[in-house]
């Protein structure tokens, strides 16, 4: 060799240099999230509306049941921002206990649709064998099951309380989560960490909960996100169709069904509703993408 | 130099994975041999021979369909649940993938640590401090516990799944990676095997090698031997395949071609396995009909081979 | 010797992240002869692969070609049109790829693939094109080939379709074929083939090769000449015997010295190449292998050392073998 090699370099740690200052993966997507204008948007408008939930729940404009505060139908006016419905209530009271409904609802399902949805998928998924082939078969003839069918007879059987609505819409909305815990479960299980963690004498528990459920976490989250818009909407349709919360509580779904008779004579009362569903969808919906880009661990390694 | 006292004995280990319509994939079928304590036995073949899936037999990540593998005098596959799990810490392994063999959920020192919690082995302080001494013994920076796999390079991550294979003081070590096993070889009393693809590689660290091909051992000997003298077709072609760094000695090469195709691990060719691409083979004949068996062809040297006395020596 | 037929002049492809500007390749100059093979090496990120995408402008966003020429028989390929630049892709400088799988489309026929591959620039007879598909396919020495036109890529092993890539890549008779790590996904011994027949194809049909590879043994079986990567730029350049018994950059060197040869002595320490490639980011001053060279002086932390002569035909970039050079007045030989 044309060079001799030098004098050896004194012991120094590989690790010395390290790639990127960076914190945790979550951080990172946080990081990437706060980077996606329409889902920072979307990301206050929730919060809008989480605020206007809250607030409602201790004050509003007008008490909500109270009929006549108004002349019925009147427009929007200086005294009732948003008009008066068929019954002469404020719609801008309503609306705001509105927003709590619907968010009880969205929220509310999902934490029954993520809690339920892991234990089913992490079961199937990490166990395999039989309980995977009799979990997928239920998860199969819920698919086959139209969802307003389970809905109308949870309703029936429950009641219409806002509590029994969150159950019937969690019971035809799961599938999608549980089957999505699944295949993450069955990806990761396979996955060369996982059978690190089981050479180091890891028992089952420790791998579900350490090592696959936190690397699901992220397509779970985007998931639920993503579920929260499609429970509020099936809440308003179940109002809508008189099935859902009973009146007269504000559901923005039977407000809109309240205002339908009279569409144009005062189409405020349907508009008000169906706008501020709109937004809370959309917001939801951008949120959820967001999420996802921020999330996708193929953006890095 | 080992003292040729078997740490690992493996016989007649059989894996089997169901490929649908009650076929099989024969990853591994039928193999036996010694791992010697203190010795580095190296494991070559190319993708699909069986040489993982044997690593993860021995490692007991993989249950074994049929035989047995004894560690230190005992089976192995006779134990299940905790007294499998008490046995297993003797036994790691270190992936070949630096990416997916962390999780990057977890910070580096949580990684390290946690084959100590699983088995309760030091607590608070103390663990602390053994996985601070763990990433020096590998060559990294102590005070990088909290960091999270992401931040570091390939290289890095390998030495983080090799600190972690430590840290319950295994005596066998299954690796995949070259990666620091020169130094860490007396430093902690290991016995390896050493699962690789390059000849080249494992010889350069491996005192036997074993090669394999379609889920058969076909060739086991002393390292310097296997090279300088193959008794197996097989050997011989992929020893003339490895291309040397050296364009005077690449010009005089002749590489031994083989004709077509690895066949499918579902389906084996009769008789011996290797006789539809082999040179030399007689077939239709003995070697299409009679599977040949691992047998001594000279001291401490088996191939599975008729005529393996038709092999040319050397490169 | 022949005019060259590529000759990259001071090549700068540079890629607009978030995080800053990676400049990828960063001042690359090297000609290529007809008929020759070069080897481009080093390892992942030195720019090998960037500067290859770049010679046929498929760098993607958010790459960007900034600087330099790409002289194609005497035409600045940077200064083409698209049209045109499609025209010449496949046409005279075909590209194969690590992955082949990847680049065949799985729900086409191989053979519909390979005439695809021919009428894309040439107005080949429709009749003639199944014989001309099965005629390319057996000279890659794919085995039964005139029935193998009808089976789907999935049908085919890892080795065989890099032949079926190299088919399509010859479909059209190119001056260059540039091959990015074709064999790197491959079993030794397909790896041995598919290298012996790209070292036939190039005697028989005088295309071109650059091979771009990390693989020292690769280079050494296949090219004539070896231009060295690190960071971006070009450390050493010269024919191939050269490269590999006298090598004048450190980092030349170190490769060599990282891996293990089969005919080497068991137990040879191998000395691996500590410390991490360079930010492309915000690279270090000087020469960009200082923090990780064994030799450095002084003046390598300080000033960037030009590619200059060092041997006949051969030439590095390093301030300490250019001293050497200098205080011996002649090029540094040794073993």
């Amino acid at each position: 060799m044309a060079l001799a090699p030098g004098v050896a370099n004194p012991q120094e740690y590989v690790g010395d240099t390290v790639a990127r200052e960076q914190t945790s993966l979550w951080a990172d997507a946080w990081r990437r999230l706060r980077r996606n204008r329409l889902a920072l948007v979307a990301t206050v408008f929730i919060g809008f509306v989480l605020l206007v939930a809250i607030i409602s729940v201790f004050w509003t404009p007008y008490p909500i049941y109270r009929e006549s505060v108004a002349p019925t139908y009147e427009g929007l006016s200086s005294q009732h921002l948003l008009g008066a419905d068929q019954a002469g209530r404020d719609i801008l009271s309503r609306l705001a206990v509105g927003a709590q409904i619907s968010l009880e609802v969205g929220v509310g399902t999902q934490i029954l649709v993520v809690a339920f949805g892991i234990l089913v998928g992490l079961t199937a998924g990490y166990y395999r064998g039989i309980l995977d082939g009799v979990i997928s078969t239920v998860i199969n003839i819920f698919y086959g099951i139209p969802s307003l069918l389970v809905a109308l007879l949870m309703v029936l059987l429950l009641g219409r309380g806002l509590d029994k609505i969150i159950i019937a819409i969690a019971a035809t909305s799961w599938m999608d989560m549980a089957r999505l815990v699944r295949g993450q479960g069955l990806a990761l299980r396979e996955r060369e960490f996982v059978e690190a963690a089981r050479a180091g004498g890891a028992k089952a528990s420790r791998i579900i909960f350490r090592h696959i459920l936190p690397n699901a976490l992220g397509p779970i989250i985007v998931q639920a996100t993503f579920g929260v818009p499609a429970a509020i909407l099936f809440e308003a349709f179940l109002s809508f169709l008189g099935l859902g919360v009973q009146p007269p509580a504000p559901s923005w779904g039977s407000m809109a069904a309240d205002g339908f008779q009279a569409l144009r004579l005062a189409p405020h009362i349907v508009l008000a509703p169906a706008l501020a569903l709109s937004l809370t969808l959309m917001a939801f919906n951008f949120l959820g993408d967001g999420l996802r880009d921020a999330l996708d661990p193929r953006q890095k390694r | 130099m080992a003292d040729r006292v078997p740490l690992v004995r493996v016989e007649n280990a059989v894996k089997y994975f169901p490929a649908g319509l009650g076929a099989s994939v024969k990853a591994v079928d039928g193999v036996s041999f010694e791992i010697y304590t203190g010795e580095t036995l190296g494991l070559v073949g190319e993708s699909g021979c069986g040489k993982s899936t044997l690593g993860r037999l021995i490692t007991q990540l993989h249950p074994a369909t049929s035989g047995n593998i004894f560690f230190e005098g005992i089976d192995l596959t006779k134990l299940s649940g905790e007294k499998l799990r008490q046995h297993r810490r003797q036994l790691q392994m270190i992936f070949q993938d630096p990416y997916s063999s962390l999780n990057p959920r977890m910070t580096v020192g949580d990684i390290i640590a946690e084959p100590l919690e699983n088995f309760g082995m030091l607590r608070g302080k103390a663990k602390d401090k053994r996985v601070q001494e763990l990433l020096k013994v590998v060559g990294l920076n102590p005070y990088f516990n909290n960091r999270y796999p992401h931040e570091f390079s390939g290289g890095q991550r390998q030495r983080i799944g090799i600190a972690r294979a430590l840290a319950l003081r295994p005596k066998l070590i299954v690796s995949q990676i070259l990666n620091l096993m020169q130094d860490l070889r007396n430093e902690f009393n290991l016995t390896y095997l050493f699962v690789a693809h390059d000849l080249s590689v494992v010889r350069h660290i491996s005192d036997r090698v074993a090669v394999m091909y379609l889920g058969k051992i076909v060739e086991i000997a002393d390292s310097v031997e296997i090279y300088r003298n193959p008794r197996h077709p097989y050997t011989k072609a992929l020893l003339s395949s490895i291309p040397i760094p050296d364009p005077d000695i690449q010009a005089q090469r002749r590489v031994v071609s083989l004709a077509g195709e690895i066949p499918s691990p579902v389906n084996p060719p009769s008789g011996c396995r290797f006789h539809t691409r082999c040179p030399i083979a007689r077939a239709p004949g003995i070697c299409s009909e009679t599977e040949p068996p691992l047998e001594e062809k000279g001291r401490e040297h088996r191939a599975a081979c008729h005529f393996s006395a038709e092999v040319p020596a050397a490169v | 010797m022949a005019a060259p037929i590529l000759q990259v002049k001071d090549l700068k492809t540079q890629f607009f992240t978030d995080d800053g500007v990676v400049k990828a390749v960063n001042g690359v100059s090297f000609d290529l002869y007809p008929g020759e093979t070069l080897g481009i090496v080093g390892e992942s990120g030195c720019g090998k692969s960037v500067t290859a995408l770049s010679i046929l402008r498929l760098v993607q966003e958010p790459g960007r070609i900034v600087n330099g020429q790409i002289l194609f028989k005497g035409d600045d390929l940077l200064e083409l049109s698209n049209e045109e630049m499609r025209e010449l892709r496949g046409k005279d400088i075909a590209m194969i790829f690590q992955d082949p799988l990847s680049s065949l489309n799985p729900v086409l026929k191989v053979g519909f693939q390979v005439e695809e591959a021919m009428f894309a620039h040439d107005r080949v007879n429709k009749k003639n094109a199944l014989s001309r598909a099965i005629e390319l396919l057996k000279q890659v020495r794919i085995p039964a080939a005139s029935s193998r036109v009808k089976d789907y890529p999935h049908q085919f092993s890892g080795g065989m379709r890099q032949r079926v890539m190299i088919a399509m890549g010859l479909a059209n008779k190119p001056s260059i074929l540039i091959a990015d790590e074709p064999t790197t996904a491959l079993d030794v011994t397909v790896q041995a083939q598919i290298l012996e027949l790209l070292r036939d194809l190039n005697r028989d049909t005088r295309t071109a090769i650059i091979m771009i590879t990390h693989n020292m043994g690769v280079v050494a079986g296949l090219c004539q000449r070896v231009i060295v990567m690190y960071a971006g730029q070009i450390v050493e350049e010269g024919p191939v015997h050269q490269i590999f018994h006298n090598p004048q950059h450190p980092y030349t060197w170190s490769l060599l010295r990282s891996i293990p040869r089969l005919d080497s002595d068991r137990h040879d320490r191998l000395l691996s190449i500590e410390g991490l490639p360079p930010d492309l980011i915000s690279p270090p001053r000087g020469c960009k292998f200082n923090p990780r060279c064994q030799f450095r002086i002084d003046r390598c932390l300080r000033e960037d050392p030009p590619l200059l002569d060092v041997g006949p035909d051969q030439r590095a970039a390093c301030w300490v073998t250019m001293d050497r050079a200098l205080k011996h007045k002649e090029p540094a030989v040794g073993g």
